[in-house]
């Protein structure tokens, strides 16, 4: 009985500590070692929760947007790369600048035999690995072959466009260092908003997409930031997060403007199709996968494989390319 | 009964009427101007907030380029690594006496020159006020000085207005990275120069002050700040984003000293449109300071005044 009460006062202390840590933030948000201090101490989970019991307003909204901007006057400096076949798919080297300064690589597949914008477009958003967009090369391929031209990008920070902030790329050094940091995981996710949306611009400009079929593929890291993109980027047609979910098992907090919560229900009505699995220790069907698709509007689909991270069936493969076929044409 | 319920929709008319502006009032407003009327609300400005921070654990990498000693003042040539990859260059001035270390310190914002903080105007001022007993840490902003890309290349006004200053998302990131790279050199100042962290304010000349109307009100560790030669937009500027707006900062300032000095001729920032209306919008404590002339160094009675209002205010 005892115990019990001092259990609950614990919670009651953890509780106000949040509460007050978070008033602060608003107070001093400067202070980012206060988000440092909170972040090693306690679950911030609630912290996050909070959007996904209620998103932000239109008003915030429109201020996210505003620093999502970009200028479209910025040259390209589109270069073309090095190119190759593998079983009939065309694979080329393609970067551009972004925003001044900064350049996006990619890969371009072509599906066998296709002209350059007979296709539909898939931007292909990979997860948190050190290889970037070359470690979803086999899925570019297979859905290459399904009939879509493939924009495979890196992030900031990875493939090609690797910096002294991730080096080991472990679970843990990219938490530290990016995920659990939020100025630096915002600025990131907007960067990656940019990237996208600048390298559609391209795309179009340079007569290698239709603009009214293109749509947007994220697994895993690129599905949690694909949901934030699909959000912004109101061209994306049709939007498939694979593995995707509201934050992963060791994601602490993140500000709102970083938030999927507060992109998800605005990707309506444009289709969205989420892959997850059952038993994916990383995004938790409970807690983070099923309320982000609770928020999510129509028309949404959810497609469930009994397993872990990242290991669709083959039937939950081959319903995923029927979604596409319907919905992205 | 009737006559009533016309009664009524007679007022209701009438208060409508007298609530919405006509059309062409509307129209006739400068897009920016809306601000000024009504700032931003609070929930509005912590987004802005989230997108200002930074992380403090990120390495400075502080480099020393070089270093001399005249006439009483040691200058450091200095670099930092602010966000990630992303490296400030600035100029450190302390006086040589003994005293020092324990110097309340400036961080100094200049114009929109190509040389940026290295700039006759800006290196004047900064030994001034480093003479006048303060340190003071002057950065190059992003695209200025040692700080120079592909954007800006002649630095002309059309130049600048054309690539940044009217172009409002770009426009939008250089403030965020600004608002940044002084939250760093704050923390520079602390960490690494010893200086005292309730003991540093913000001086902001012409581009600068108008950046450090935004910077002020983000970074709420700035004791005390002095804009020279600011305002609400200068004269070539069409419109801005709210988050890149200063009428949504300048009434966040306060409870801090807001020290404004203009020009009363000043062709940039207009006194009547740019000036006034943004100290309209400052809370108190608040003074401005204005001087027989165009966009220049203020008067000799004014700079006194000023070192006077910088030393009441910044101990």
């Amino acid at each position: 009985m005892v115990r019990r009460l001092i259990v609950g006062l614990a919670l009651v202390g953890t509780v106000t500590f949040s509460s007050e840590v978070f008033g602060k933030r608003w107070l001093s948000p400067m202070g980012s070692g206060i988000w440092v201090a909170a972040a090693t101490g306690h679950p911030f989970q609630a912290l996050a929760d909070e959007w996904l019991a209620r998103p932000v307003d239109d008003r915030t909204f429109r201020t996210h947007l505003d620093f999502f901007a970009y200028d479209r006057r910025v040259p390209f400096d589109l270069k073309r790369g090095a190119t190759d076949e593998e079983g009939g798919v065309r694979r080329e080297h393609l970067s551009l600048q972004s925003t001044p300064g900064v350049r996006v690589f990619a890969h371009l597949y072509q599906p066998p035999g296709a002209t350059a914008v007979k296709s539909p477009l898939l931007i292909l958003l990979h997860g948190g690995s050190a290889a970037g967009k070359d470690s979803l090369a086999p899925a570019a391929r297979n859905l290459a072959r399904a009939g879509y031209s493939v924009f495979a990008m890196d992030f900031q920070y990875f493939g090609e466009r690797s910096s002294d902030l991730l080096t080991t790329f472990t679970e843990r050094e990219k938490h530290e260092r990016l995920y659990n940091q939020p100025p630096v995981y915002l600025a990131w996710v907007a960067q990656a908003v940019k990237d996208v949306s600048r390298s559609i611009d391209a795309l179009v400009e340079h007569g290698r997409a239709d603009a009214k079929r293109i749509g947007l593929f994220g697994a895993s890291r690129g599905a949690v930031v694909g949901a934030i993109v699909a959000g912004v980027d109101r061209r994306l047609a049709a939007v498939v997060m694979s593995y995707g979910g509201h934050f992963d098992l060791l994601e602490r907090g993140h500000p709102a403007v970083a938030c999927p919560a507060n992109y998800v229900s605005r990707i309506s009505p444009r289709p969205l199709l989420m892959i997850n699995g059952t038993l994916d220790t990383d995004m938790v069907k409970e807690t983070s996968v099923e309320p982000l698709y609770r928020l999510a509007r129509p028309p949404k689909q959810i497609l469930w494989t009994e397993g872990g991270h990242m290991a669709p069936s083959e039937q939950n493969r081959a319903l995923t390319l029927q979604w596409l076929r319907e919905n992205l044409k | 009964m009737r006559r009533k319920a016309w009664r009524r929709t007679l007022v209701f008319g009438l208060v409508l009427a007298w609530l919405v502006p006509s059309g062409d009032a509307a129209a006739r407003q400068k897009l920016a101007d809306e601000w000024l009327a009504k700032p931003v609300d609070d929930r509005t400005f912590a987004a802005y907030l989230d997108f200002f921070a930074y992380d403090r654990r990120v390495p400075f990498d502080l480099k020393v380029i070089d270093s001399s000693e005249a006439e009483g003042i040691k200058k450091e040539h200095l670099s930092y690594q602010s966000t990630p990859g992303v490296r400030v260059f600035t100029n450190l001035y302390q006086a040589t006496g003994a005293s020092a270390p324990n110097a309340p310190a400036l961080i100094f914002l200049h114009g929109a020159g190509p040389t940026g903080k290295d700039g006759r105007g800006a290196v004047l001022l900064s030994e001034n006020l480093t003479r006048a007993g303060y340190t003071v840490l002057s950065i190059d902003q992003q695209y200025f000085g040692e700080r120079s890309t592909d954007l800006l290349t002649t630095f002309t006004e059309q130049e600048k207005h054309e690539k940044l200053y009217n172009q409002p998302s770009m426009y939008l990131a250089w403030v965020a990275q600004n608002v940044k790279d002084v939250g760093r050199a704050f923390d520079l100042l602390v960490e690494h120069k010893g200086v005292n962290a309730k003991r540093i304010g913000l001086f902001g000349s012409s581009r600068g002050a108008i950046l450090g109307t935004i910077v002020a009100a983000a970074d709420r560790r700035l004791a005390a700040i002095v804009l020279l030669n600011g305002g609400h937009f200068d004269a070539l500027e069409r419109e801005h984003l709210p988050a890149a707006c200063p009428a949504n900062y300048v009434g966040r300032i306060s409870p801090r000293p807001l020290l404004m000095l203009g020009g009363l001729y000043d062709q940039d920032h207009l006194k009547d449109t740019s000036v006034e209306p943004l100290f309209r919008l400052a809370r108190s404590p608040k003074q401005i300071l204005w001087s027989e002339a165009g966009h220049a160094p203020p008067s000799e009675k004014n700079r006194a005044l000023m070192l006077q209002w910088i030393r009441a205010h910044l101990k």
